[in-house]
């Protein structure tokens, strides 16, 4: 994989569901200054990436569950490497949640979730078994989609943009904004996702670096979907279960297409599918480096099976889902994503293990 | 070459494929409905019955009456290509599902694209209304929102003319924006927001002229009668036509309208009205035979209002900013505007670039006269913020705005508001001067 | 002991002496020979008979070329006596050799005209063949042949074998040629602009029209027989320094793997070396245009060329080659890109706009504008089959049109074409058996098919549409969008001679988008495609231009870029 697929593998698969559901979860306590959200968010996620640049400098061919033994010992290694593992095996079954409540709320109200959420771990499982080659060539392919259906979503709504709803800017301090920084770091904290990529890039500076260029471009897309939104139904937004979905409802293309929605419910399952497709990836590999299972491709169809089984059962409604989204979820996560790799890499430090150099690439 | 693995792996996707489609026909087809499984509503109206309940009245589309499938000419022009269901209930969805039980098909409800509220509701409040028309999946969060005086059902049996349903009647006259058109958001977004209330479109029946085909046959159009002001979500009072343009002003949606004035223009007092001669057709024909008297005020002498100049707005931006002068918040509204001359039957000379900046002088007042109007309806009668001056001071004063948001709209009845209205004549239609005066006759 | 005496043996068979070797002239030979042919013709493809020289005396060469030619009607043996001296006989199939030629060239100077010149043979017989070579034969393509296999493989090329008396050798004479078609107008690929010749059926004629259009000596034909029965010649073609090396390697690593009965048509030979032979789209690119291989040559790609095929293989060959008419280059670079960009759309259309209608009619009529909505509700509102039924059964419709309008003779073809799209839509429409909408949507699906240049892919991707068909129809848009997903992953995952499927979309390659998704001016592309390998700059000279040692600038296509 190279650096820019990697840039183009990560913008869709990290932003593809913040961008759909992030502004009510940021509005909500931010209002209109959500917007302010993601930069609030920029420096942690902006660590994730360095951590996870500086312990892929130490051991530039292997994957997390592979040196954390090497750094922490053997037990609290194989540890590490299973918690790692039930971050990516968690979050995968809650993307497939979020991605079958969607559908279901919005498209097929009458088709069973198990359905929906089989059908997705079955492509997934599809694309996850052609390998990390394969699916930074579909970050290729879904990138610029991706980015144009956003600028679209964004031009069809332009005669309702309404600027003067995002003011007064920062009516009641910074507070609200890092509370919701810190949601949106849950999101955007997913590039721990790098600690199983980066092996597979050519050239970790460069990868490294598009990472950094990543997020800097989610951050982006995040604060021009989140500011339309809140100029679009102002102090509605936080009401709205996916509010940049509801922007995609106000404006239409005239004669040909009266609502884009359905375009974008298409799309967007597209995109979700990308990112459960990384997040099966990173956890299957976690998995098989940590229990040594030399093919990680026999675990992909089984994994599937079990993911899709969680996030069917795991929760009851999208009632829970938002309440877990809003005041769970973003702890538990940083948990995973900032804590752990940190960890590993202080002690990796302090007891100066790295990769032999002759293997250093 | 090709081995038992690939025999093998042969077998395996025959199995796989086979499994799909087998999967595919038992497990598929959740949400299928096919189109002639549809009842298509395209408007509705809600109203409050006396014991307090929701009716609401569907309109549905009949495509086969609308159009022949074969291609031979459109439906049977025997019967009208919609009907109209009604059904009560305590909710908008316990309304539809009552509706449901009335109908072969299944409702459906996506394609509404106006929705009327009568004013029995209105006044009794739009909050719960609202609530069911964001949250339902199938409606359209952009359909238009009308409010109508008296029964909002009546509007669903006019049978206009132009256009081939009543509903892209209603839709299109109201997207004509002679006052500013909401549709579900807006409004839904006006009643969320602090210091904004809501207002709503106000729509009634006319009649047309009949034809000779027509006699008996009820003949309704669609007219737009001004704007409906709500306090909070309930209706306070309507705005008639012209008082809501000055609305339309104020919330920078300016009309694409005509706003006549008098020349010379009357500054106190509107000229009292002339008692308009009682001529028969016949005397008609005999003026028009006479010669022409000479003098201006000769001139189209029948009419109620001679002097009359009548420009067309081409361009308007509207900014309302809340200042603090001694101590107090006032609202400054700068409105400014490029017109068209489209009537000059004042005989005004527009030829004389010194003349322009008088006319505009008075078209300027007449604007500030028509937000004026507006003003001192919404502040002194109704007490409602339409305008949202509220949502205005709390973005350039947050701080204040938290003391003042309790008791806003006792402050806002006396909120002083300066206008400013900047009018450039840019043309002056297609002629220099009347065709009908001579050049002596030109006012200069 | 007994491995030292295998080895001995195996020595033997390796450099066996001339006189170790079984010859005609032995009766024994003849007769097992016989025996052979006789019994079981089925293995003298496979195996021949190895090592078996003709022999000395005329008579039992001819016999036994007679036997194993199965007496054949078309096999002509003529004997005459060389000048005064001794006899001999000129053995070809008239079917293959021309006869005129042999004639002329062969038997006339051999005869009439030694006799004219007074020419002597001489008695050695050794000399006696270098003679006839050097000296009396007028044809140019002339060699020796010891082993009677060559021989009649010879023979079965069209060469003449002329024997001699008292020579151990057959010597060969090149009388092939046959009537085969004209160089005439590709009619899969007709362009408006460009070259109009294209590949006839004799791969000979194939060759020349490539070697006629590269001066450089580096273009490479390597030959290979393939096929055991049908001994069908295969030309690989490159040119020696553009091509990769590992992929040449590789080509020649899969043709040789071949093993099948005969060779037909170059489409044999496509299915044995596709890397995923379990897919609907082809990744191998067949053309009848020369300069199409030519252009696929300069960049960097390999061509596979057989006898009796009028298409060559390209290989490796990405989708958006598929998607390339001759054309594109031929015209005007705006225009080309716009029909390209076209192109694209409509293809996307062909995969899609069937079941894009089938779920906006039966699981979210909310995403049509209401007009619309109307529209189609009106037609529907008598026929009897649901959304799904109507266009999967007027798409068949279609198919079985266009399979009935491509076999049938050209003006009954058409007559197949009129009577489905008037008659039977029309008809079909006005009894309500289907809507309008549906006759528009999949007519229009079958003019947009019509655009994809290359037949084989555009089969792919009508079976794609099939396929997603089925899923939008049970699962609505859910079922359209994973479809998609898993016809993107597919593409993405395919490989053709390892050369990503989809490249340089994905993986990206962005000086190369320059001539796939668009065309640009051709003074823009100064690299040279990276086909595989490295991709240098277009300047660098593999051999020295018309002014000698020093390079020069902008080759080709570069020579009249205003930069230089």
């Amino acid at each position: 994989m190279s650096p820019v697929q990697l840039f183009m593998l990560l913008v869709p698969g990290i932003g593809s569901t913040a961008v759909l559901g992030l502004p009510a979860v940021t509005a909500a306590f931010a209002r209109q200054d959500a917007w302010l959200a993601p930069l609030a968010a920029l420096p942690a996620s902006a660590l994730v990436i360095w951590v996870c640049g500086r312990l892929a400098a130490r051991f530039p061919d292997e994957t997390f569950a592979e040196y954390a033994p090497k750094v922490v010992g053997w037990l609290p290694g194989k540890l590490c490497g299973l918690l790692l593992f039930w971050y990516f095996f968690h979050l995968d079954a809650a993307i497939s949640r979020e991605f079958a409540d969607f559908l279901i709320a919005t498209a097929h109200p009458r088709t069973p979730m198990a359905l929906a959420v089989g059908l997705a771990a079955f492509a997934t499982a599809v694309a996850v078994r052609h390998g990390p080659e394969i699916l930074g060539r579909l970050g290729e392919l879904f990138a610029l989609p991706a980015v144009l259906l956003i600028l679209v979503i964004v031009g069809l709504a332009y005669s309702s943009v309404d600027m003067r709803l995002l003011e007064p800017v920062l009516e009641n301090g910074w507070r609200p904004v890092f509370v919701s920084g810190f949601l949106t770091q849950a999101f955007t904290g997913q590039f721990v996702l790098l600690l199983v990529l980066l092996p597979s890039v050519n050239g970790l500076q460069h990868g490294v670096k598009a990472s950094y260029l990543a997020l800097g471009a989610i951050a982006a897309a995040l604060v021009l979907v989140s500011a339309v939104t809140i100029a679009v139904f102002g102090p509605l937004t936080p009401n709205l279960l996916w509010p940049f979905f509801k922007v995609s409802r106000v404006g239409s293309f005239g004669t040909v297409l009266a609502r884009v929605d359905p375009l974008v419910t298409g799309l967007w399952v597209a995109g979700s599918c990308l990112k459960l497709s990384l997040h099966r990836y990173a956890a299957v590999v976690t998995l098989a480096h940590t229990v040594g299972v030399r093919d990680w491709r026999r675990l992909v169809l089984p994994m599937s099976g079990l993911v899709a089984a969680y996030a069917v059962g795991h929760l009851e409604s999208t009632v829970e889902h938002g309440y877990m989204l809003s005041y769970f979820w973003a702890p538990y996560t940083q948990l995973f994503q900032l804590v752990l790799p940190a960890v590993v890499l202080i002690v990796a430090v302090l007891r100066g293990v790295e990769a032999k150099r002759d293997e250093r690439g | 070459m090709r081995g038992a693995s690939h025999r093998r792996g042969l077998a395996r996707s025959v199995l796989a494929a086979a499994g799909f489609v087998l999967f595919l026909l038992c497990g598929g087809c959740y949400d299928r409905i096919e189109l002639n499984e549809l009842a298509i509503a395209d408007l509705m109206a809600v109203d409050l019955t006396e014991d307090g309940l929701l009716k609401v009245s569907l309109q549905f589309i009949i495509p086969s009456e609308l159009t022949n499938p074969g291609g031979t000419g459109a439906g049977s022009g025997l019967r009208d290509p919609f009907y109209v269901i009604e059904a009560v209930g305590e909710t908008i969805p316990e309304a539809f599902s009552r509706v449901q039980a009335k109908l072969p098909r299944r409702l459906f409800t996506s394609h509404l694209r106006v929705i009327v509220i009568g004013e029995d509701l209105a006044r009794a409040g739009i909050g719960p209304l609202f609530e069911s028309l964001t949250r339902v999946r199938e409606l359209r969060i952009s359909a238009d929102v009308v409010v109508t005086q008296g029964e909002a059902a009546e509007l669903l049996r006019a049978a206009p003319r132009l256009g081939r349903l009543p509903v892209s009647a209603l839709a299109n006259m109201l997207h004509q924006r002679i006052v500013p058109v909401r549709s579900i958001r807006e409004v839904a977004i006006a009643l969320a927001s602090d210091g904004v209330d809501p207002f709503i479109p106000a729509v009634g029946l006319t009649q047309r002229i009949e034809t000779e085909l027509e006699a008996g046959v009820r003949a309704q159009e669609y007219e737009l009668t001004g704007v409906g002001i709500f306090r909070g979500d309930r209706l306070v009072g309507f705005a008639p036509l012209d008082v809501a343009r000055g609305l339309a002003w104020l919330v920078d949606d300016p009309p694409f309208a005509v706003a006549t004035i008098p020349w010379p223009p009357e500054p106190d007092q509107p000229a009292p009205p002339l008692e308009r001669p009682d001529v028969s057709p016949e005397e008609a024909l005999i003026r028009r035979d006479a010669p022409p008297a000479l003098g201006p005020a000769r001139l189209g002498s029948g009419l109620k209002e001679p002097n009359r100049i009548s420009p067309l707005v081409l361009r308007a931006r509207v900014n309302v900013q809340a200042e603090i002068q001694d101590g107090r918040i006032v609202m400054k509204v700068d409105a400014r505007a490029i017109d068209d001359i489209v009537t000059n039957q004042a005989g005004l000379d527009l030829t004389d670039p010194d003349v322009i900046p008088e006319l505009e002088k008075a078209l300027e007042a007449s604007v500030e006269e028509r937000m004026r109007a507006m003003l001192r309806l919404a502040q002194e009668e109704l007490e409602a913020d339409v305008v949202g001056f509220g949502a205005i001071v709390r973005r350039r004063y947050p701080e204040l705005w938290r003391e003042l948001r309790r008791d806003w709209h006792a402050y806002y009845r006396d909120l002083p508001v300066y206008i400013t209205v900047d009018v450039k004549v840019r043309r002056t239609g297609l002629t220099a001067n009347p065709p009908s005066y001579r050049p002596e006759q030109i006012r200069k | 002991m007994s491995n030292l005496f295998r080895s001995f043996l195996s020595w033997l068979k390796r450099r066996r002496p001339a006189f170790l070797q079984p010859s005609l002239d032995s009766r024994w030979v003849q007769q097992a020979i016989e025996k052979r042919v006789a019994s079981k013709p089925g293995t003298i493809p496979d195996k021949g008979f190895p090592g078996v020289r003709m022999g000395a005396r005329l008579d039992g060469n001819l016999s036994v070329i007679r036997e194993l030619a199965g007496n054949a009607p078309d096999l002509v043996m003529r004997d005459l006596h060389i000048g005064a001296g001794p006899r001999a006989a000129v053995v070809f199939f008239d079917t293959l050799g021309r006869s005129e030629v042999v004639a002329n060239q062969v038997i006339e100077p051999l005869t009439y005209g030694a006799m004219q010149k007074g020419l002597q043979p001489p008695r050695d017989p050794a000399r006696l063949g270098q003679w006839i070579r050097t000296q009396v034969v007028n044809t140019t393509r002339v060699t020796l042949e010891t082993e009677l296999d060559n021989v009649v493989r010879e023979l079965c090329k069209g060469k003449s074998a002329l024997l001699v008396e008292g020579l151990p050798h057959a010597i060969i004479i090149d009388t092939a040629g046959y009537d085969s078609r004209n160089v005439t107008e590709p009619i899969g690929e007709p362009v408006v602009r460009g070259p109009r010749d294209g590949f006839v059926d004799n791969l000979k004629t194939n060759m020349s029209l490539i070697r006629r259009r590269v001066g450089s000596p580096m273009l490479r034909f390597e030959w290979m027989e393939l096929g055991r029965w049908t001994r069908t010649p295969v030309v690989i073609t490159y040119l020696h320094g553009l091509a990769d090396e590992k992929l040449l390697e590789e080509v020649r690593r899969r043709l040789a793997a071949i093993d099948v009965d005969g060779i037909i048509d170059t489409s044999y030979i496509e299915e044995f070396i596709e890397d995923t032979p379990y897919t609907i789209f082809p990744q191998v690119l067949n053309t009848e245009r020369p300069d199409m291989v030519v252009a696929s040559l300069l960049e960097g790609r390999v061509a596979i060329l057989a006898e009796g095929s009028p298409f060559a293989l390209i290989v490796p060959a990405t989708l958006w080659a598929f998607m390339e008419a001759a054309e594109d280059h031929y015209q005007r670079w705006d225009g080309a890109t716009l029909v390209r960009l076209l192109r694209y759309g409509l293809v996307a259309l062909v995969v899609l706009f069937p079941s894009t209608y089938v779920v906006a009619t039966t699981f979210h009529p909310e995403m049509l504008p209401s007009t619309m909505l109307i529209s189609i509700a009106a037609a529907r509102e008598a026929v009897p089959f649901s959304s799904f039924t109507e266009v999967l059964l007027m798409e068949i419709t279609l198919e079985a049109l266009r399979e009935a309008g491509v076999r049938l003779p050209r003006p009954i073809g058409q007559t197949i074409g009129i009577v489905g799209a008037i008659v039977i839509g029309e008809a079909a429409v006005s009894a309500q058996i289907v809507s309008a909408p549906v006759v528009i949507i999949v007519a229009f699906t079958g003019i947009s098919s019509f655009v994809i240049p290359h037949f084989n892919v555009g089969i792919g991707f009508r079976i794609a549409r099939f396929f997603i068909l089925l899923l939008a129809g049970s699962l609505g848009l859910l079922g359209l969008s994973l479809g998609l997903m898993l016809l993107i992953v597919h593409l993405a995952a395919l490989k053709s001679f390892g050369q990503p499927y989809l490249a340089p979309v994905s993986p990206l390659r962005w000086h190369e988008l320059a001539d796939t998704v668009v065309r640009l001016p051709r003074w823009i592309m100064r690299r040279r495609p990276r086909a595989t390998g490295d991709h240098p700059r277009r300047d660098v000279e593999y051999f020295a231009g018309p002014e000698g040692a020093a390079p020069e600038r902008g080759e080709g296509s570069l020579r009249a870029s205003p930069g230089d």
